[in-house]
């Protein structure tokens, strides 16, 4: 048998979409000093500096958070052979098209428990329990129902 | 009604014998007592009747079938076991019946026997009630109403009245008794109580050591006792034992103090020879009157009809019963006689019943 | 007169027992009275404000069908768990106490499974009861697509159970074996003489006796089986596949503590702790009367 790597097939005639990014993430809170303001700069410039992608994938294989940093890495040789060979589908991947309306990131109240459900429905259609339609029918009815709970929770609030 | 014939009988756990080959016939509708201290394997033996206990070796018949293989409930024996085993769960009339039920006898049926034993026993207000709402003798008599009901062919007892207080063991024992008279099964009674043996036997098996010491009617074991064994552990108190040595005109005992013209057919000089003497055979006499032995008085035992005197003779512990309203002060010297006639020996040896001396000792009047 | 040690005054008496009124406040009345609080109000996934909204939570909670297949799972995984590891052990006990030899080795080696961490033990049956590897794979491969737990919700359901009664058959066996050794040996020979075979004994005196215990085993399994099923889900169901696991305390778990939904998950603990006194009860009215105390 011979493995390898490769992005998940597309239907014949559809066009490639790029991948959700998910995992975790770094914020910069509002509210906060000048001083901290500086120190959360350099830190975020020293995260995305190219040698440091390097240093970061070779260790925990994560991939490189920026385009720069995935250039260094591929020029350095890093792709081509084991074990790191076939990582760089990955990102052409999360690359593949412009982001688009629904591939661009999720930010949504709940989130972790609308997730949840969708794993639940994806699970209740694999194991063919329920049509496709009537599994992402139910992922619908319940993700709304979880997210009017995050507005109830947060009357009267927008958020930014 | 059944005989059961007990033949090389053995028992061992794992590496410990404790039956060594016990031979044994009870004739039908016989009481037989099986006496003995504790551990001398007459409560095994009986449970190797019962079915309670393989049989390492030799056969048990009941009836003349060879029952070794056979489960308890096929061998037609009923057992009144020492802490009664009442199913606490039960009220007294399930007690009685559960043997019937586990036969299928209708449950109409069955009510109708578990009245007629309970009237025999005086139970029938007490049906309704569980065991633990039951006095001693109470629960006593369900157990032997448990035994009844099944009209076995042999009824076994294991120390029934060991757990009864004195009053009741006396009431139990002569209800026993007049049971076994009305019913006429065979009986076989394990008791380590010489009174109760003795009340209740018509014949006597004395175990010691899980071997058969002597088997007799009680008057037989008591007036002849066949070893050293039977003579101290039948009769209470204790038969008195004076050690002595054959001599060329007879025996010396006591150090020589008393000699005793007996023939010695068969025996050497010098053998050890233990001379019994019952403590109601002697008599207490003036100290010093012709062929008296002094003795020193330690104890007086007021048993209200008679008393017990226990003296020291010559170093040796010895025992008196006597009616005579006599009351030595202890310490003080009195003077014992006996007849020769009354004297049992017995080898040190070997503890066995020297008939040696047979011509001194008339046949027990029977 | 009766002579008794008293304490001058009632103060003393009271600082006397102060300690332990602490930690029962602390680790218990206190954190009770906050879920309480919790499930009457909407709380703020990170903090910073809540709402009162009165019995919103478990309206909400009641009218949600995921709920009710929450209850129904937990309810199945109780029943037949329960009943699995008693009945097991029951009969080992049971054989047990026909003199087999060697019968304290039994006991040594049945009570470790009680010992070992409901996590730990579950990651040793994923394994075992895996279908692509192990036995499972094996009888996959006699009957194809006879054993798959991440797609089949009642394989799912058995593994858990299964996991489950393994770690309590232990439990239930040295109870039980303890019952049966405390009837008196006299009692079964007494039935022997009376005519009742091994089984008729069994159930005619035995069984009955041990009762209290019966009882006792039943009460503790269906409120451990309540409580102590969540590491086994945790590691090898996570609730899945599709919610045919998700027992009422993982769901509380994965709401609250993965969902940050605080006061639903306060509302679920206090309805799980409501149903656990209310089956408490039941069994304490109902199948007590049927108990034989010696």
């Amino acid at each position: 048998m011979k493995w390898d790597v490769a992005e998940l097939p597309v239907y014949a005639g559809t066009e490639r979409k790029n991948s959700l990014v998910g995992g975790a993430s770094l914020w910069v809170l509002s509210g906060k000093s000048d001083a901290e303001y500086k120190g959360a700069a350099a830190f975020l410039n020293f995260i995305h500096d190219p040698k440091t992608a390097l240093f970061w994938s070779t260790n925990t294989g994560y991939i490189p958070v920026t385009k720069s940093g995935f250039d260094f890495m591929k020029s350095n040789g890093f792709y081509d052979k084991a074990p790191y060979k076939g990582r760089e589908v990955a990102i052409e991947s999360l690359t593949a098209s412009e982001p688009t309306e629904i591939t661009r990131g999720i930010r949504l109240g709940n989130f972790t428990q609308i997730r949840a459900e969708f794993g639940t429905q994806m699970q209740a259609i694999f194991a063919n329990k329920v049509s496709v339609q009537q599994g992402l029918d139910t992922l619908v009815k319940n993700g709304d129902a979880i997210l009017e709970r995050f507005q109830q929770t947060y009357p009267g609030k927008t958020l930014p | 009604m059944a005989s059961i014939t007990i033949r090389g009988v053995k028992k061992n756990y794992a590496k410990t014998q404790v039956v060594h080959g016990v031979d044994l016939d009870f004739a039908s509708g016989e009481f037989v007592v099986i006496l003995g201290p504790s551990g001398c394997g007459k409560s095994t033996l009986l449970r190797m009747i019962a079915g309670l206990e393989e049989i390492s070796d030799g056969t048990i018949a009941i009836d003349g079938t060879v029952v070794n293989k056979l489960e308890p409930r096929e061998r037609g024996c009923a057992m009144v076991f020492q802490n009664y085993a009442l199913y606490p769960h039960m009220s007294v009339a399930q007690n009685i019946g559960y043997s019937l039920k586990v036969a299928g006898v209708p449950p109409a049926e069955r009510a109708q026997r578990v009245q007629a034993v309970a009237r025999v026993l005086e139970l029938e207000h007490l049906l309704d009630r569980k065991p633990m709402a039951l006095s001693g003798g109470q629960r006593q008599r369900v157990a032997m109403g448990r035994a009844m009901i099944r009209e076995p062919k042999v009824f076994l007892f294991d120390e029934p009245l060991s757990n009864l207080d004195a009053k009741l063991r006396v009431q139990m024992r002569s209800e026993i008794r007049k049971l076994h008279r009305r019913l006429n099964a065979t009986s076989v009674f394990v008791t380590h109580d010489q009174v109760e043996a003795m009340t209740l036997a018509d014949r006597l098996v004395v175990m010691n050591g899980g071997r058969v010491e002597q088997v007799g009617t009680p008057a037989e074991v008591y007036s002849r006792p066949a070893s050293r064994f039977v003579a101290t552990f039948v009769g209470a108190p204790a038969m008195n034992m004076l050690e002595g040595t054959v001599t060329l005109d007879g025996l010396s005992l006591l150090g020589g103090n008393r000699k005793l013209n007996v023939s010695r057919t068969g025996l050497p000089v010098g053998a050890k020879v233990a001379a019994g003497i019952r403590p109601e055979a002697v008599r207490m006499v003036a100290p010093g009157a012709p062929g008296a032995l002094a003795a020193t008085v330690d104890l007086i035992e007021e048993l209200g009809a008679g008393r017990v005197i226990y003296v020291d003779l010559d170093g040796a512990p010895f025992s008196i019963v006597t009616s005579e309203t006599v009351h030595p002060e202890p310490g003080s010297t009195i003077g014992l006689q006996f007849a020769e006639t009354d004297l049992h020996f017995f080898s040190s040896k070997t503890g066995a019943r020297l008939d040696v001396f047979k011509a001194s000792v008339p046949e027990p009047a029977l | 007169m009766e002579k008794r040690v008293t304490f001058g005054r009632w103060t003393i008496g009271i600082l006397f027992a102060v300690p332990q009124l602490l930690l029962i406040f602390t680790f218990f009345y206190w954190p009770a009275g906050q879920a309480v609080y919790w499930s009457l109000t909407l709380q703020q996934p990170w903090g910073g404000g809540n709402i009162w909204v009165g019995l919103d939570n478990f309206r909400s909670i009641l009218a949600n069908a995921d709920y009710w297949n929450s209850i129904t799972a937990s309810m199945i995984f109780a029943g037949i768990s329960t009943g699995l590891a008693m009945v097991i052990a029951l009969v080992l006990a049971a054989l047990t106490d026909r003199q087999l030899a060697g019968s304290w080795l039994y006991r040594v080696v049945l009570i470790w499974p009680y010992g070992i961490a409901a996590p730990a033990l579950a990651l040793a049956f994923r394994f075992i009861l895996a279908p692509e590897a192990g036995f499972m794979a094996v009888v996959n491969r006699v009957w194809p697509g006879f054993w798959d737990p991440g797609l089949d919700g009642a394989d799912a359901m058995a593994s858990i159970i299964i996991a489950f009664s393994w770690k309590y058959v232990g439990y239930n066996f040295i109870f039980f074996l303890a019952a049966f050794q405390a009837i008196p040996r006299s009692l079964i020979e007494a039935a022997a003489m009376d005519g009742s075979g091994v089984l008729r004994r069994f159930w005619d005196i035995q069984f009955p006796l041990i009762t209290p215990t019966i009882f006792f085993l039943l009460v503790i399994n269906i409120t451990e089986s309540f409580q102590d099923s969540f590491g086994i889900v945790d590691i090898m169901t996570a609730g899945g596949p599709a919610n045919a696991t998700n027992l009422m305390v993982y769901k509380i778990y994965s709401d609250g503590f993965k969902g940050l939904d605080y006061s639903g998950a306060a509302a679920q603990s206090i309805i799980l702790m409501l149903l656990i006194v209310a089956l408490t009860i039941v069994q304490f009215r109902f199948i007590e009367r049927r108990v034989h105390y010696r």
